[in-house]
C-alpha cells in the first residue's frame, strides 16, 4: 500500500466512526458541541500519533506474547500526558470532556490500530496512518458536534469562539443535545459517507 | 537413555526461563521510561493546575463582591466564611459558599452576601457544575443567577416552591437545587453571622 493511500484511508474509505464503526463511546458521548467534539477528537488524535510512532519504534524488541499490556503501558502514559496537559491549558474543556479523557485508553481506535498497523508496518507510515485516522475521527466528531449543537442549542462553537448563533428566537430541539440526538445525527452521517463512496466509485 | 531425556527437559525449562525473564525485562524497562515520563509531565503541569485554580478562586471572590479591596478568611462553627474589606477597611460584605446535590453531583455554589443581608451575587462557573448539557449547565447563566439579587429567607425559594426564583425550563431539579441551596446556606449565615451588627 502506497503511502499517500495509508494517510487518506482513515478519512473516508475506512474512516474508524463511520466505516469500521469503532470509538462510538467518546463520539456519542462527547459531541454535544461542536467544541468538545473537536477537543476529544484532537485529544485521540495525539495518542493516536504517538502511541502509533513508538509501538512501531520498539516492535523489533517486542516479545509477541506480552504485546498487548506493552501497547496498553504506552498508550496509557500518552493517554495520562494528554489529562495533564489538558487539565493545566483549557480546565474547562478538561470539566466537560471529564470521564472520557482518561478512557482515551480504552478507545478501540487506538489499539485498535496499534495491533492491527502499527505493530506490523515501519514508523512513517504509523505516522501516516495515525495522521491519517486522527483527521477521520476528529472530522466525522466535529460535524457530528457541530450539526447536534446547532440544532439542540442553536450555536456553534470551536475553539471556544462563538461562530454563530441563531439568536433566542431559535426554538432549539433539546433532543439533538441529549443521547438520542447522537444516535440520529450519527446514522445520518454513515449514510451520507456511504453515498460519498458510492459516487466516487 | 534416560540422562539425555532429563538434559532435553532441563534444557526446555531453561528456555522458558529465559524467556520470561527477557519479556519481564522489556516490560520493566518499557514501564520504568513511561513512569519517568510522566514524573516530569505531572511536575510541569501541576504548577500550572494550582495557579489556574488559585486564580479562579481570586475570581470569583472579586467577582461576588466587587467592591473588596482585601479578603479575610473566617471559621464559626467549621463553616468558613470570607469576609470582604473596601480601602478604608469597612465591611462590604461576606461571602460563603455551599455545595448542594444537582441533578448529577454536587453544584459548588459561591454566594455574597450584602451589608444588609441580603444576597448581593451568587455564582457558579461551568467548572462548579456537572448537569445535562443544555439543561441543567444553563444555571450558570446569568439571566437565572441574577435573579438572586437582593433577596432574603422565604424568597430564596423557586415559585414553584412558593418563592420568587423562576426555575430554568425542563432543568427544575437542578434550579431547585441550586435555590435550596443558597437558602441553606444564607440561613446558616445568618446564624452564624447575622445578629451582630
Amino acid at each position: 500500500m502506497n503511502k499517500w493511500n495509508v494517510f487518506v484511508n482513515g478519512i473516508m474509505k475506512e474512516n474508524p466512526v463511520l466505516v469500521l464503526v469503532i470509538g462510538l463511546c467518546p463520539a456519542l458521548a462527547v459531541s454535544g458541541s461542536a467544541n468538545d467534539a473537536f477537543g476529544m477528537g484532537i485529544a485521540a488524535t495525539f495518542v493516536l500519533i504517538a502511541s502509533n510512532i513508538l509501538i512501531s519504534a520498539v516492535r523489533k524488541f517486542t516479545p509477541d506474547q506480552i504485546r498487548i499490556p506493552i501497547f496498553i503501558v504506552i498508550i496509557s502514559t500518552f493517554v495520562t500526558i494528554v489529562d495533564y496537559t489538558m487539565h493545566a491549558a483549557d480546565p474547562v474543556l478538561y470539566a466537560n470532556l471529564g470521564v472520557f479523557v482518561p478512557l482515551i485508553v480504552v478507545n478501540c481506535i487506538i489499539l485498535g490500530r496499534a495491533e492491527a498497523f502499527a505493530y506490523r508496518n515501519d514508523v512513517l507510515s504509523s505516522i501516516l496512518d495515525g495522521i491519517g485516522m486522527g483527521i477521520g475521527f476528529t472530522l466525522t466528531l466535529t460535524v457530528l458536534g457541530a450539526v447536534r449543537e446547532i440544532i439542540g442549542n442553536g450555536t456553534i462553537t470551536l475553539l471556544n469562539y462563538e461562530l454563530l448563533n441563531l439568536g433566542e428566537g431559535f426554538k432549539p430541539a433539546l433532543m439533538f443535545i441529549m443521547p438520542p440526538g447522537a444516535f440520529l445525527v450519527l446514522g445520518f452521517l454513515i449514510a451520507l459517507n456511504r453515498l460519498l463512496i458510492k459516487r466516487k466509485g | 537413555m534416560s540422562g539425555q531425556v532429563s538434559s532435553g527437559r532441563l534444557s526446555k525449562v531453561f528456555n522458558i526461563a529465559k524467556d520470561a525473564l527477557k519479556m519481564g525485562l522489556v516490560l520493566l524497562v518499557i514501564c520504568v521510561i513511561a513512569a519517568g515520563a510522566l514524573a516530569q509531565v505531572y511536575s510541569i503541569t501541576k504548577v500550572i493546575i494550582d495557579k489556574n485554580e488559585a486564580e479562579a478562586e481570586k475570581k470569583k471572590r472579586r467577582d461576588v463582591l466587587p467592591l473588596a479591596a482585601r479578603f479575610e478568611e473566617k471559621e464559626i462553627d467549621g463553616k468558613k466564611y470570607i469576609l470582604g474589606y473596601d480601602a478604608e477597611d469597612k465591611q462590604v460584605g461576606s461571602i460563603f459558599k455551599a455545595a448542594p446535590k444537582g441533578y448529577s453531583g454536587p453544584i459548588k455554589i459561591t454566594v455574597g452576601v450584602a451589608p444588609d443581608h441580603s444576597v448581593s451575587a451568587v455564582i457558579i462557573t461551568k467548572l462548579d457544575q456537572t448537569e445535562t448539557p443544555g439543561l441543567g449547565t444553563n444555571i450558570v447563566k446569568p439571566k437565572f443567577l441574577n435573579q438572586f439579587k437582593g433577596k432574603k429567607g422565604n424568597e430564596i425559594k423557586l415559585k414553584k416552591d412558593s418563592g420568587t426564583i423562576d426555575a430554568i425550563t425542563a432543568a427544575t431539579i437542578s434550579s431547585r437545587a441550586v435555590a435550596n441551596g443558597v437558602k441553606a446556606g444564607w440561613e446558616q449565615y445568618i446564624n452564624d453571622l447575622g445578629e451582630k451588627k
